[in-house]
């Protein structure tokens, strides 16, 4: 597994676990109390803070983790060798990965236009962009590692 | 999933010939990851033709020594 292979797959954990986390504060009070109603924000700002600051930490810790087994397995000309040395290959499936994210993401802010347009309840035009961003992130991330394990 | 290239190499062997160089040297040689060079090498994945190139050069053949693409196909 390459460097950036480790490093989408622990930014995908991260992010799921983010999203199970925000899931469990705000599904709960569905059904309980009007939409409207619902104490979604605060959630929604921690996990959007608290996410960005936990990939920036997991990747970090992938790295020296990566680095130190590395270290050990097959010495320090392997880690200069393999870490930071984002290659064409890299840069491809990256490129992949955030188009196909970037298109995933197009679709979620028509469906939340077309949620505004309805005169939906703004929480779930809040909503929608949310778990619309994460699965642009995430199809992104999965395609990138579909990508390093199959035809790239 | 499928080969996206009808592109074939010789890589492996050409390794064998230059005294089994291991495919982390290959790498290194050329400027790209272990899994790349891996990549290329079981037609994963087609290098740029700068990448190319650079492999025909580190065994010091043709490039076509190194790469084949199928006559008459398209």
């Amino acid at each position: 597994m390459s460097f950036y292979e480790r490093i989408n797959t622990a930014g995908l954990v991260t992010s799921l676990i983010v999203l199970a986390w925000y899931g469990l504060q705000v599904v709960p009070q569905m059904g309980t109390a009007p939409v409207s109603e619902i104490a979604y924000t605060g959630p929604m700002i921690i996990a959007v803070v608290v996410g960005v600051i936990l990939s920036v930490i997991t990747a970090v810790l992938v790295s020296i983790g990566s680095a130190i087994w590395l270290t050990v397995k097959e010495g320090k000309d392997a880690v200069d060798a393999e870490f930071g040395n984002e290659d064409e290959r890299d840069k491809h499936i990256g490129r992949l990965g955030d188009a196909i994210g970037g298109h995933v993401l197009s679709v979620a802010v028509i469906l939340a236009l077309a949620l505004i347009w309805m005169e939906f309840e703004t929480f779930w035009v809040a909503n929608g962009l949310f778990v619309g961003a994460w699965l642009s992130a995430a199809i992104g991330t999965v395609v990138k590692l579909f990508a390093y394990r199959g035809a790239f | 999933m499928s080969k996206p290239t009808k592109i074939t190499n010789e890589i492996r062997r050409l390794r064998f010939d230059a005294d089994e160089m291991t495919q982390a040297e290959l790498a290194k040689r050329i400027g790209v990851t272990r899994q790349t060079a891996l990549a290329i090498e079981q037609g994963r994945y087609s290098p740029s033709l700068e990448v190319a190139f650079k492999i025909a050069n580190v065994f010091n053949v043709p490039l076509e020594q190194v790469f084949q693409y199928p006559e008459g196909d398209d």
